[in-house]
């Protein structure tokens, strides 16, 4: 490129720029200083706190129409320097480290340039972590922020290994990491490849490339549902599974294992994207549908030996014989994470310290029981047990504006997860604990292979969509008695517009809603595609309630009406 | 013969048509323009074969899921197997529909289309999906990219309501598949 050829700003565009970066600082005439000295000590408390939750205005941080920051949030100056050098640095940092930990920086940046997917989410990842933390304090904020480095550290370990064997990366080559790497669906939980984790990874197919960037960034999986729709698909098929198909459509996916093991969780749609994606892929694939309605003990019986056969097939693949001393060894570790999940599910249900806000629990738990055993869950729930002990003993009211407890139901707007944060800041309505968290609510036994096969069985059946949302009306009324266990007052009911499994009941929840005399506010998506009902409707929709059925006044009027639709 | 036809009542009617058959004058020239086999999800309609019909297109075969194909193999009820058993195996053999998973279901069940379209002489293939039902929106999205590309079979790939709707905008894409075949064939002779 010639020197000429750049072009320097002319003097007009260069105050139009200033004019704008000035715009995000307060003016200094608007700036009130103290009058006397009871507004001086309180402008010194609020400096060394924060302001309190119900004075502060956290839209007011929003540039316009953005949903960005214009600069962060002051959190008083013990929380703001814990969140600039434990949360913001922190992370950054261990995001470049587990990216050496777990494979080589060249690699990485071939990935970032070959699948949109990624070069659109990494850098974002921190104001991911500011959406749900935005307004905590305290030790739910440091709680939360622990569940979010796990979550990012698996998030990396899984793109490392990906692209570590990708043969997409290396011309079509195969090396040794692409013969020891094994391709399941997200759906298929990790447990089932436990047996041969000392020689093989395992890496779920769209956990990264759709799940989590949705979270991290709602633009993205945008593009893979129009490239499904493309092909001729109608548009009223889950549009998960149709992300989950157009990432196969614009070949946006490693080829980094020789074989796949697929499953039926928990939708008709999932089953049909699965003939895409084989299609696409074109490699053994081993489908392991479990029944929807499962509780019939011949159902039981048939998905054992549904398991059974696929550790058949994947020793078929791999030539590697199943180690029974191996699984044991790794579900006897899971099984510790969900009696430490138990714990913290007992503080929360009966006390007020439970300090994990509900964004971070809900995602943490899902993450952590589909994908199973990894070191950085037990690293995070030591940190986490710390915090949740310190504050039983010291009796901390954790969220101290909670004027509702709520539970979340049904499956969740993967573009506005934190929507339970904004709730919170705007209304006090805390999302004490929610569908997603309440799956796979049970250790596995290890005592014999029979056993052990019986309850990994359960646990697949017992995975969140298949139990509570298709799994019959038994199951998908246990929302009652999880509100009188954690002692909730109102439900936050997930409307997916297009999941027709759920679509079903909802006449019958209205009913029981009227019945029980419970306050439920509908909250319609679309799951991943924020097109069809936008972050900003759904906050009307919480607000509509609010103010008409609960006649109440918000905590921060500035969180009641914002544009968010251009932020990540 | 069933319990609602009777050998006794419905042999005479047979002998009658089988004479009809050896006498009758074939038509002149066929008033149809292409022969197809039709694929896709529930239907229950006749109406929706008629209107394919009128369109110029001689429906030869239909694999819905209530549809003739597959359905006309022997339920074989092997030495100590329940009635009720062979039935429940044979649907679960024998059965085309999209929810089936193993590897080889999913890929036979093209190669199930491309074989009844030779099978029955068919120009074309027309694949209905009816809205809202998620296996066969895919397997049509699949089947309308497969089946041309890889048996180089004409496919025309619908979404309609399960009721009989949109009758007229369904006849112009009916006519313009028929066009299309006509066209196909006429370069082919060529």
């Amino acid at each position: 490129m010639k020197l000429s050829a750049i072009k320097l700003p002319k003097p007009s565009d260069l105050t139009g720029t200033l004019r704008a970066v000035a715009a995000l600082f307060p003016d200094p005439r608007d700036v009130k200083l103290p009058k006397n000295r009871k507004e001086a000590r309180k402008a010194a408390k609020d400096f060394w706190y924060g302001k309190p939750h119900g004075e502060r205005r956290l839209g007011d941080l929003y540039c316009e129409k953005t949903g960005l920051y214009k600069h962060r949030e002051w959190r008083g100056v013990k929380d703001t320097f814990y969140y600039f050098h434990m949360i913001w640095l922190y992370n950054y940092a261990n995001m470049v480290m587990d990216i050496m930990k777990f494979g080589s920086p060249v690699t990485f940046v071939k990935g970032l340039w070959r699948y949109r997917w990624m070069g659109q989410t990494y850098l974002p990842v921190l104001h991911w972590f500011d959406r749900g933390l935005e307004g905590m304090r305290g030790p739910a904020l440091r709680a939360s922020a622990w569940h979010y480095r796990a979550m990012t550290c698996v998030t990396i370990n899984q793109f490392m290994n990906m692209f570590e064997a990708d043969g997409n990366l290396r011309n079509g080559a195969h090396n040794d990491a692409w013969h020891h790497a094994m391709a399941h669906k997200e759906t298929v939980w990790g447990g089932i490849f436990y047996p041969w984790m000392d020689k093989f990874k395992h890496i779920p197919l769209e956990m990264i490339p759709y799940f989590v960037t949705c979270h991290v960034n709602n633009h993205t999986v945008l593009n893979y549902i129009d490239a499904a729709q493309s092909l001729g698909l109608p548009g009223d098929p889950c549009p998960m599974c149709q992300a989950e198909a157009g990432i196969f459509v614009l070949d946006d996916v490693p080829d980094y294992a020789p074989f796949l093991v697929t499953s039926n969780e928990a939708c008709d749609g999932s089953v049909a994207s699965t003939a895409i994606q084989d299609w696409f892929w074109n490699r053994p694939l081993f489908a392991m549908p479990q029944p929807m309605q499962f509780d019939d003990p011949l159902v039981q019986e048939h998905c054992a030996n549904e398991i059974r056969e696929c550790w058949k097939f994947i020793e078929e693949q791999t030539g590697v014989p199943f180690n029974w001393e191996l699984l044991k060894e790794n579900l006897e570790k899971q099984n510790e994470l969900m009696r430490f999940e138990w714990e913290k599910w007992d503080v929360d249900a009966k006390t007020g310290s439970y300090p994990i806000n509900g964004v971070a629990q809900a995602l943490y738990r899902i993450y952590q029981s589909q994908y199973g055993e990894h070191f950085i869950w037990h690293f995070v729930d030591g940190k986490v047990n710390k915090i949740m002990t310190r504050c039983v003993e010291k009796k901390i009211d954790t969220f101290p504006k909670t004027r509702h407890r709520v539970i979340a139901w049904s499956c969740a707007p993967l573009y506005y997860s934190n929507w339970c944060t904004w709730a919170y800041n705007c209304w006090g309505l805390n999302t004490v604990i929610n569908m997603d968290s309440l799956m796979f609510d049970m250790t596995i036994r290890t005592d014999t292979l029979d056993h052990c096969v019986e309850d990994m069985a359960r646990y697949h059946e017992w995975a969140p969509m298949r139990r509570m949302a298709v799994g019959g009306m038994h199951h998908i009324f246990e929302l009652w008695d999880y509100m009188e266990r954690f002692r909730c007052d109102m439900v936050m009911m997930y409307d997916q517009l297009q999941c027709k499994g759920m679509q079903g009941v909802v006449g019958l929840f209205e009913d029981e809603f009227r019945k029980r005399n419970i306050h439920a506010i509908w909250m319609p998506h679309a799951l991943p595609d924020k097109r069809t009902v936008s972050r900003a409707e759904i906050r009307r929709i919480i607000n509509d309630y609010m103010t008409t059925v609960m006649k109440e006044e918000p905590l921060d009027p500035s969180l009641l009406e914002f544009d968010d639709d251009m932020s990540w | 013969m069933t319990l609602t036809c009777p050998k006794y009542l419905i042999l005479p009617y047979l002998r009658e048509t089988a004479e009809e058959l050896r006498t009758r004058e074939p038509e002149p020239a066929s008033p149809y323009r292409c022969r197809v086999v039709l694929s896709g999800a529930e239907n229950d309609d006749p109406e929706f074969t008629r209107l394919i019909e009128s369109c110029g297109a001689l429906v030869v075969a239909d694999r819905y899921c209530y549809g003739s194909l597959p359905g006309r193999e022997e339920i074989a009820v092997a030495a100590g197997q329940s009635p009720l058993d062979a039935i429940a195996r044979h649907y679960l053999t024998t059965s085309c529909c999209p929810r089936f998973m193993p590897q080889e279901d999913m890929r036979s069940r093209k190669k199930y289309l491309a074989d009844l379209v030779k099978e029955y002489h068919a120009d074309g293939l027309i694949v209905v999906s009816n809205k809202f039902c998620e296996y066969w929106s895919y397997e049509r999205t699949m089947d309308a990219l497969i089946l041309p590309r890889d048996y180089n079979i004409p496919t025309c790939s619908i979404e309609k309501e399960y009721v009989n709707a949109s009758t007229g905008q369904l006849r112009t894409r009916f006519q313009a598949f028929v066009e299309s075949v006509e066209i196909k064939k006429l370069q082919e002779a060529k």
